[in-house]
């Protein structure tokens, strides 16, 4: 079945005609290391790509293994896998290729995987090891800026790939987003990186220049080339040149993707209607597609479903919404495009709205276990001895450093006081409970991090003095204080020491008092 | 604005054990109702060295008698100081019972009413109706502990429960208000079988003064004789400073005659004046240096 799936791929030489199996793993992460700012889109446009691979490609599903937001030992057992599929596919006789595609952080020495990382050599490696015999990796580690914004932290010179060292015979290539020191970019007004993005315009149909409804690589590094460095030579980071290093023992050209696929339906864009034409989906909010047609007719194909395609024009935008079938041909000619305000721009807004979810914080929780104690021993030995408690944190942090917790701590033990003229302690049976809100700053994510801010809970305690015929009694109070924390986080595990610090009113015996207490807590977290 | 949540509320109070705590103040206890002559009239090396002055001698030895008996007397009032009551009322406490001697269990019972404490230690003997063994009064003063009060100790009935041919019947009057003053009463004892004695002591400190009068049966004269000499010794000093001894003998070998023999000594104890009305002992000393230069034996 697999090999089924797969035998649609054409390798124009020496793969036509045997059986092929394609494999993708599709990498994406916002995240990177410390001095990155997190990218907005390279998760989803690992996912894009990943729709392009399965829906164009050739690559079955069973096939595919997509990381969004993993760590490097995620990559390392995926590579793993799938040197496995891919040996099992070479003992049916079945010639294999292997996709790879990045979208993330990096710098001059390594993947960026969120607090991870793997070094190009550890990636080369990979690649070779998995034994395919034809392996294509893409590799969009970009930065950001405002409109655009510089992927990864800092500029670094062009991915050093030693093609003779990392390459065997049968064949490698490798497609980069950036080259030299460039950084590249991601685009609000695209909604991802530009590479990603004019890569898969091109493979969907966009590169398609001899019109053969088949892009090959060739083809689509042209495309992906032209676009990018076109698109980012006004932006501020400057011009994006992608770089490609190209080791096929074959003759021919690699076929990436197929137009025109069973599962895919055609929109047809008449050179009668030149133009620069973007192609946003609309059930996946994203834009699938960008296209230039001049004189001759361009076609894109597409998963069935719901397109806008749209010409931004200097004074409006010109908007077709197509509604697209599986093996159906659609013309997008002139009769089907409107005006529009670009205040009505759906896409934008889209496009907006992953911005603002990408903004939003994320959230950690942890375990805690620790103790209280108070500021006055006195009161401390009489009324409130000191106790273990345990609980739940979670923890929202935002880009900027920014964070705000939630907590609730419970706790419940014996313990004695010591009462004024009694030769005896009095046992006691202590209940807490505590619920607590805070809010501070955090260094930058780091494997040691620390925080601190202001933090308010409310109290709640209970003495139980089951052997002495006394009734319980109940405290409740809102202490305001302060509450830092140091850790160790590794990868998405965060071990914290936090001590917290406030002010307790109190009522004793029907007066006011107050006195500061102390919780040390030790926190085991995950951050999602 | 952070003052706006600065709350608190609750039932949290220590009264009940506050409350143990006064109860228990209304109790008698060894600090407070035993004799502290000798702790501070002399040190560890003049002990040692024997030469001390020989009323000093008697009445550290007298002093031990006493506390002995009190502190007996007290074994279950103590005992009660190292647990919480059984039961707790608004102005009444039970502790025990507890398993005591000669099988005899017994319990602690109080009330209170206008700051005044009544107490007994009531016994539960194995065989036989219960029965009162110890009881007292406590006034509260400023404070429960600096009141006044007594209490009183039936020996006869504890020995009865015990099956021991003993009597007597121990009274202890007691005033914490400035100081320590005690008044101890032993009348009719009798331990082992013997005669039946009557005893009684006086004590006073204060941090400025200590008074330790008593009366006894002493072989004084140490010549053999049946006839026991009936000694009065007050002891008076002044802490740190020095004291003064006085004793009044009859009987014994002295017959009617009254012998009175004072002695006083340093603040360790030390003879540093001695002299007596038939000259028995040799004479040693200037009196005018004596911490108190007048003899008193009239207190009790």
């Amino acid at each position: 079945m697999i090999g089924a799936l797969a035998l649609t791929l054409s390798l124009s030489t020496t793969l036509a005609h045997a059986d092929v199996q394609r494999f993708a793993v599709v990498v994406g992460n916002n995240e990177g290391a410390v001095g990155d700012d997190a990218l907005y889109f390279a998760e989803q446009d690992a996912r894009k790509m990943q729709g392009v691979l399965t829906e164009l490609g050739g690559v079955s599903l069973l096939n595919t293994r997509s990381l969004y937001g993993k760590s490097r030992t995620d990559v390392l057992r995926t590579m793993t896998e799938i040197q496995g599929s891919i040996a099992g596919a070479k003992q049916n006789g079945d010639q294999t290729v292997l996709y790879f595609f990045y979208s993330g952080h990096a710098d001059e020495t390594a993947l960026h995987l969120g607090r991870t990382s793997i070094t190009w050599a550890e990636l080369t490696a990979l690649l070779d090891k998995s034994g395919a015999d034809v392996r294509v990796a893409f590799v969009d580690a970009c930065q950001s800026g405002s409109m655009t914004r510089r992927k990864g932290g800092t500029r670094a010179p062009t991915f050093a790939f030693d093609l003779q060292e990392r390459l065997d015979a049968r064949g490698s290539v490798i497609v980069t987003s950036s080259g030299g020191d460039e950084a590249s970019q991601e685009s609000d007004e695209i909604g991802g990186s530009y590479f990603t993005h004019f890569l898969a315009s091109g493979l969907s149909g966009g590169a398609d220049d001899d019109g053969d409804s088949r892009v090959t690589l060739s083809e689509a590094y042209r495309y992906v080339y032209h676009e990018t460095v076109y698109r980012t030579s006004a932006t501020r980071s400057g011009t994006q040149h992608p770089t490609q290093d190209w080791d096929l023992s074959a003759n021919g050209e690699v076929v990436v993707t197929e137009l025109g696929r069973s599962g895919t339906g055609t929109l047809h864009l008449p050179g009668t209607n030149p133009g620069t034409f973007a192609v946003f989906d609309l059930d996946r909010r994203m834009f699938v597609s960008q296209v230039e047609v001049k004189a001759a007719d361009r076609r894109i194909a597409l998963r069935p479903g719901r397109y806008l395609v749209q010409e931004r024009l200097p004074t409006h935008l010109s908007v077709a919404e197509i509604q697209l079938a599986a093996r159906a041909v659609v013309t997008v000619d002139s009769s089907r495009f409107r005006d529009g305000e670009y205040e009505d721009d759906v896409a934008k807004g889209s496009i907006d709205k992953s911005i603002r979810e990408a903004k939003r914080p994320k959230l950690a929780l942890h375990l805690l276990a620790g103790g209280r104690s108070f500021s006055d021993p006195t009161i401390q030995a009489a009324y409130f001895p000191a106790t273990g408690t345990a609980g739940l944190e979670g923890r929202f942090g935002w880009r900027d450093g920014k964070y705000v917790s939630i907590d609730f701590l419970a706790g419940s033990g014996p313990g004695t006081l010591a009462v004024d003229g009694l030769g005896y302690p009095v046992d006691v049976d202590l209940d807490s409970a505590t619920f607590g809100v805070g809010a501070g700053w955090r260094t930058p994510e780091f494997i040691v991090q620390a925080g601190g801010g202001l933090h308010l809970q409310g109290f709640w305690l209970r003495r139980r003095f089951p052997d002495a015929g006394v009734e319980d009694q109940e405290l409740f109070s809102v202490a305001p204080g302060l509450a830092g924390w140091l850790g160790l986080h590794p990868g998405q595990f965060e071990i914290d020491v936090q001590l917290r610090v406030h002010y307790l009113p109190y009522v004793v015996d029907g007066r006011d008092n107050g006195m500061g207490f102390s919780e040390l807590l030790l926190g085991l977290g995950y951050r999602f | 604005m952070i003052l706006l949540f600065i709350f608190a509320c609750g039932t949290v109070t220590n009264g009940p054990f506050d409350d143990d705590a006064n109860f228990l103040a209304a109790l008698p206890d060894e600090a407070r109702q035993t004799v502290g002559f000798g702790d501070d009239t002399t040190d560890a090396a003049a002990r040692g060295l024997g030469d001390r002055a020989d009323l000093v001698e008697l009445s550290v030895v007298i002093a031990a008698q006493v506390n002995g008996f009190v502190l007996g007397t007290l074994g279950l009032v103590d005992r009660v100081r190292e647990l919480p009551p059984t039961e707790r009322g608004d102005n009444t406490r039970r502790w025990g019972p507890y398993e005591g001697d000669c099988g005899v269990s017994a319990s602690l019972l109080m009330s209170r009413e206008f700051g005044v404490y009544q107490w007994s230690v009531l016994g539960h003997p194995t065989e036989g109706d219960d029965g009162t063994v110890l009881y007292g009064t406590h006034f509260s003063g400023e404070t429960v502990v600096g009141g006044d009060g007594s209490f009183v100790w039936d020996h006869g009935r504890w020995a009865s429960w015990c099956g021991l041919d003993e009597s007597g019947v121990v009274t202890v009057d007691y005033d914490n208000r400035d100081g320590v003053d005690l008044l101890v009463l032993v009348e009719h004892l009798s331990l082992d079988g013997a005669e039946p004695t009557d005893w009684t002591y006086a004590y006073t400190r204060t941090d400025t003064l200590g008074d330790f009068q008593y009366r006894t049966v002493s072989d004084l004269a140490e010549d053999g004789s049946d006839e026991l000499a009936t000694v009065t010794v007050r002891d008076r000093w002044i802490p740190g400073t020095g004291g003064r001894s006085d004793a009044q003998v009859t009987g014994g070998g002295f017959g009617d005659t009254l012998w009175q023999w004072s002695q006083c000594w340093g603040a360790t104890g030390r003879l540093t004046f001695q002299t007596d009305s038939l000259a028995l002992t040799e004479t040693v000393g200037n009196e005018a240096d004596c911490v108190f230069e007048a003899a008193e034996v009239d207190r009790l």
